[in-house]
């Protein structure tokens, strides 16, 4: 969270963990290119980086398609969700090394535009073996790349949440076409399983952790809140409630979370206002809620960002009557002063 | 992330946990099946006793060969060296005939023997006693071997 763009979001957490990316990335290449330079020497040089960053890159985007559910599921996964935007233009980049020496080696060397080559080399459209599978990856790399130039924080303010968050959800068209463009490629003709046991694989554990953490997330919603009194549900005992953390409770279709920061507990909306993270997962840092996502705050008394910041969420009322803590789903306007109830 | 957005992201992996198996499935089982190449003559096959004629040079060896009661004729084609044309087809003809009339018998691929059965015309006398060696890609006749016996 800073109060100007600057072109990288860096501090020195993000720039280990960038680090480590770009140690990781570089053994891999490594790694392969020895490996497949022993065991396959008849294989070009133009060959080999075609293939190592293409396995490259579709493992940094299993990966990246694994954080968001990890973090629900176990929340001991959140710094890879803060640094995650940087994992995905890194492999946006080897994505397109991919795919620029693809063209270059395929289609750049006749007479004819390569771009429309790649369309007209083969237009097998009716047959599954012969499909055109390389206008797949081609597609795939346009949403990566929209994703990747509009991945900075300036254009998420300017294109709203709402468009940002539609456009970066085409990751999982992307990850499909992926999957087709390499199940309707290499794996047509390469003998080697690596690539079938790799696409299988990735698909098999994504789609197992995205399917636990949505249904656990419906389970949440329909939690049932039966004791009501003047409009005030009862929640939880006071002592459920760590120190500057905050328990999430959903309430008449709400999610709110309820902190205890300094002898008091405080109600605000749970979804950060930059890009829908879950505020009761993260805790207080310098007297402000931190969405553990992207480290925006807020005051938990009155749901505003600190100024300069404009950001606000919805408060809500909270009551206490011996150790039961009571809460009133009715939302506050967003940024109202709520004086929290006294422990 | 807010209600909504959580419902679309539930919908859309359920959609993907259909989609994706049946895309690795459909392309999996669409994988060409590779033809398993069946050689011209028996791999068993073994020279017969009787050399009726032959030629030799510097790239192959050529036996018409036969058993003790000539009931069958068989061309042994030793090749020395490795091909140089991508196809080597082995015909036979007849004394200055052309490759449109000949009778095919063989391919040859690679340097070793090659073992391949004959009419009883190559026993002796028959007007059939010409080898023609034909590159089928390139159209071409790569050698004629004019057999004597």
């Amino acid at each position: 969270m800073s109060a100007s763009y600057s072109a990288v979001g860096w501090n020195r957490q993000k720039k280990h963990y960038d680090w480590l990316i770009f140690a990781f990335c570089v053994l891999y290449l490594g790694l392969f290119i020895l490996l497949t330079t022993i065991f396959n020497p008849q294989y070009t040089f133009e060959t080999l980086l075609i293939r190592s960053t293409s396995t490259l890159a579709f493992l940094l985007l299993n990966i990246i398609l694994a954080i968001g559910p990890l973090t629900r599921i176990n929340k001991r996964f959140l710094p890879l969700l803060y640094n995650r935007r940087h994992l995905g233009v890194t492999m946006f980049t080897i994505a397109l090394i991919h795919g620029g020496f693809s063209i270059l080696q395929f289609h750049s060397l006749g007479n004819t535009n390569p771009f429309v080559s790649l369309f007209t080399s083969n237009t097998q459209f009716n047959s599954v073996a012969q499909f055109p599978f390389q206008a797949l990856g081609f597609f795939a790399l346009v949403i990566l790349f929209l994703m990747a130039i509009t991945s900075h924080d300036f254009w998420l303010h300017n294109l709203s949440p709402k468009i940002w968050k539609t456009l970066h959800m085409l990751v999982y068209l992307a990850y499909f076409l992926i999957v087709m463009h390499v199940m309707l490629g290499v794996v047509q003709y390469e003998t080697n399983p690596v690539f079938f046991v790799m696409i299988f694989t990735g698909a098999a554990i994504l789609i197992a952790l995205h399917l636990i953490a949505g249904t656990r997330e419906v389970k949440k919603d329909g939690q049932a809140f039966d004791l009501k009194n003047e409009g005030f549900f009862y929640v939880c005992e006071v002592n459920e409630i760590e120190e500057s953390r905050a328990k999430i409770f959903c309430v008449e279709k709400e999610r709110i979370a309820v902190y205890k920061h300094e002898g008091s507990l405080y109600a605000i909306h749970n979804v950060c206002k930059h890009q829908g993270g879950p505020l009761g997962e993260g805790k207080i840092l310098d007297g402000c809620v931190t969405c553990p996502w992207h480290g925006y705050q807020y005051l938990p008394q009155n749901g505003q960002s600190p100024p300069p910041f404009k950001e606000k969420v919805n408060t809500y009322d909270l009551r206490i009557t011996g150790t039961k803590v009571w809460l009133n789903p009715t939302p506050y306007p967003e940024g109202t002063e709520r004086p929290g109830a006294l422990i | 992330m807010i209600r909504p957005l959580r419902k679309r992201h539930l919908l859309i992996w359920r959609s993907l946990a259909f989609l994706l198996p049946a895309g690795i499935i459909v392309a999996w089982l669409s994988i060409p099946k590779q033809s398993t190449q069946t050689l011209l003559q028996p791999q068993t096959a073994t020279p017969l006793p009787l050399v009726l004629s032959k030629i030799e040079n510097k790239s192959y060896s050529i036996f018409i060969r036969s058993n003790m009661d000539t009931s069958e004729i068989q061309l042994e084609w030793i090749n020395k060296k490795t091909l140089v044309y991508p196809t080597a087809t082995i015909y036979a003809a007849s004394e200055n005939g052309l490759i449109k009339n000949a009778k095919i018998i063989g391919r040859i691929e690679a340097r070793g023997n090659w073992f391949f059965p004959l009419d009883s015309s190559f026993k002796n006398g028959s007007n059939r006693k010409n080898f023609i060696l034909y590159d089928f890609i390139h159209q071409q006749v790569v050698e004629t071997i004019n057999l004597k016996p």
